[in-house]
């Protein structure tokens, strides 16, 4: 059985004025495993939010189907509502004039989590999540990390078997982000299966066991970090430094250079090659050339996002 | 059963503290007497010295109980305008996906309106009553306090229900709210009979929460029998238990219409 599985899934909505409908969610077809962790990567407006909320069951598809744990969301609404827990990005979401234990408590009886056990419970998540020392100090008083950590507390309060995680770490400081991801490493090794969106690069390359990358509302392509990273990397890249100002230009006449580019740093250039067996030959050119401070490298997965995505700026 | 009622009463509860919290975020009990309670009194009494400029102690009488009883169904209807917070709050959305749904955390968290309206009348009426030289009869005494909480009550189940649909327009959410009160004053037999509107308004007024009660009070000061007295407050119970079933099969299905054409938005 698959912990989350859509076929065909589109949503549409009717524009504010006249003109066709809009395509949040077109022909999305994705699985994720039990016990995996898929990240959903895309920039604003892609159609990440539309599909989490169509999981979640705060919205009905246009079209096609959506199942979590075999139950599917627009027939077994109920079923599919005990099974999962959801986290929101931002710091809404949360009763500001009430503590985090409060919180809590309100939710869990949403949940329907029996007294005792959330009286075990909620301790133990605010531990977790690190708010122990100010579970009874009003949320509205609270940075916008802290309440980004009990939205996470929040999602976990039902214990859910799937859950669906909408930018969890938004607002969240290095240091918070760094122990969130390891938080999901045990929500994974404690058998949840997760889905989560978020434009964290690092945390994406860290926590999960694949990427679909998702852009006006079409799946592009669903990988594991690193095969996502092949589709624009099946060739290395050589970075290296250069007092040199003319060698750039030289490299470019090389066979096999598909560009050369400055970096950030003063005389540092990257050379992206257009197929593998070009690297011996520009390794020893470099070498020829006096140059000491040489870098093989594989692009990251922002990279790969962002050639994959096309790079558009802040147009959505 | 059982379990799922024991489930329902725990979330209204946990409704309830939330209400009560922002309850007291807005008043303290200075605030709620001197501006609150203050502006609930003098709205009443203006209708009660209307009706001593006409001289006539019978409207006198006939216009203080009604605006001291409609007191706390004003408050009540606060309701309507407070079933859209949690779409302030970001808590809609989460609400509607959380296995209890939607109809008893928000009625939890709007119970403190009744609350607050079933106190403000009883004051009004200590108030007035004094000000004004209102005998109140033994039956009155035991009687009016349990028929001022049972109109409430009645009025906050109607509440319930017209706030489910506000929640899906939260920027009437005022102009519904202060509506419904106005309709409410107007048809109940409040200021005016009954029966001097149409027919078809009296038939109106007769499913209306505070109609059956509030005519129940009026026999209770004029030492009616206990019998019709009875069958007023049973028919203002069942007006309310019509309305607050009808709230809580109305919220989740209407927020089943915010599913469908995309409204419950994550982003509050």
């Amino acid at each position: 059985m698959l912990a989350v599985e859509t076929q065909d899934l589109g949503r549409s909505y009717a524009p504010a004025g006249k003109g066709a409908p809009i395509r949040a969610l077109n022909g999305v077809t994705l699985q994720v495993e039990v016990g995996k962790v898929q990240r959903l990567l895309g920039p604003n407006g892609a159609g990440k939010t539309t599909l989490t909320k169509i999981l979640s069951t705060a919205l009905l598809p246009s079209e096609g189907s959506a199942r979590i744990l075999g139950h599917d969301v627009v027939r077994e609404t109920a079923k599919v509502r005990s099974r999962i827990g959801v986290v929101l990005g931002g710091d809404r979401g949360l009763y500001p004039r009430l503590s985090a234990r409060h919180n809590l408590e309100y939710w869990a009886a949403l949940y329907h989590v029996p007294p005792e056990e959330s009286k075990r419970r909620i301790p133990a998540l605010l531990e977790r999540v690190g708010l122990t020392e100010h579970a009874d100090r009003r949320t509205d008083s609270y940075s916008r990390g802290m309440k980004q950590r009990l939205h996470l507390a929040r999602g976990l309060v039902a214990d859910a078997s799937v859950l669906l995680l909408d930018e969890p770490t938004i607002g969240m400081d290095p240091v918070a982000a760094r122990e969130f991801r390891e938080l999901i490493k045990e929500l994974r090794r404690s058998g949840k299966s997760i889905l989560l969106t978020t434009h964290d690069m690092e945390e994406a390359e860290a926590v999960c066991d694949s990427v679909a990358l998702i852009d006006k509302g079409r799946l592009l392509a669903i990988e594991t970090p690193e095969r996502l990273a092949h589709l624009v990397a099946t060739i290395e890249r050589v970075d290296f430094a250069s007092r040199d100002a003319s060698l750039p230009a030289r490299v470019r006449a090389l066979e096999g250079i598909a560009a050369v580019s400055t970096l950030q740093a003063e005389r540092e250039y990257r050379i992206e090659l257009s197929h593998e067996a070009a690297l011996p030959h520009v390794l020893g050119f470099l070498i020829s050339a006096g140059v000491t401070s040489i870098k093989t490298s594989r692009p990251s997965l922002a990279e790969v996002y962002l050639h994959v995505i096309g790079n558009r700026g802040l147009k959505v | 059963m059982t379990l799922r009622l024991i489930q329902t009463a725990r979330v209204f509860r946990q409704g309830l503290r939330v209400g009560w919290t922002d309850f007291w975020l807005f008043w303290t009990w200075k605030s709620w007497i001197a501006s609150w309670l203050l502006r609930t009194v003098c709205n009443a009494m203006v209708w009660v010295l209307l009706g001593r400029l006409l001289g006539d102690p019978q409207t006198v009488n006939y216009l203080l109980i009604g605006n001291a009883v409609i007191a706390g169904p004003s408050a009540a209807c606060w309701t309507i305008a407070s079933s859209c917070w949690d779409r302030w709050d970001g808590t809609y959305p989460l609400q509607v996906i959380a296995p209890s749904g939607l109809s008893a955390s928000n009625a939890g968290r709007s119970f403190v309106w009744p609350l607050n309206g079933i106190v403000t009348s009883w004051v009004v009426f200590a108030i007035l009553g004094f000000g004004f030289d209102l005998a109140f009869p033994p039956r009155a005494l035991l009687l009016v306090p349990g028929l001022v909480v049972l109109i409430c009550l009645s009025a906050y189940g109607y509440s319930l229900f017209v706030g489910g649909f506000v929640a899906l327009a939260p920027r009437l959410r005022i102009m519904i709210n202060f509506g419904t009160t106005n309709v409410l004053m107007a048809l109940t037999g409040v200021s005016v009979p009954i029966s001097f509107w149409p027919g078809w308004l009296g038939a109106l007024a007769q499913v209306l929460p505070v109609t059956h009660g509030l005519h129940g009070v009026r026999l209770a000061f004029a030492n009616g029998s206990l019998r019709e007295i009875a069958a007023c407050a049973s028919q203002e119970i069942l007006v309310g238990v019509i309305w607050t079933t009808s709230s809580l099969l109305a919220v989740d299905r209407l927020a089943a219409i915010g599913r469908r054409d995309g409204s419950i938005d994550f982003a509050g």
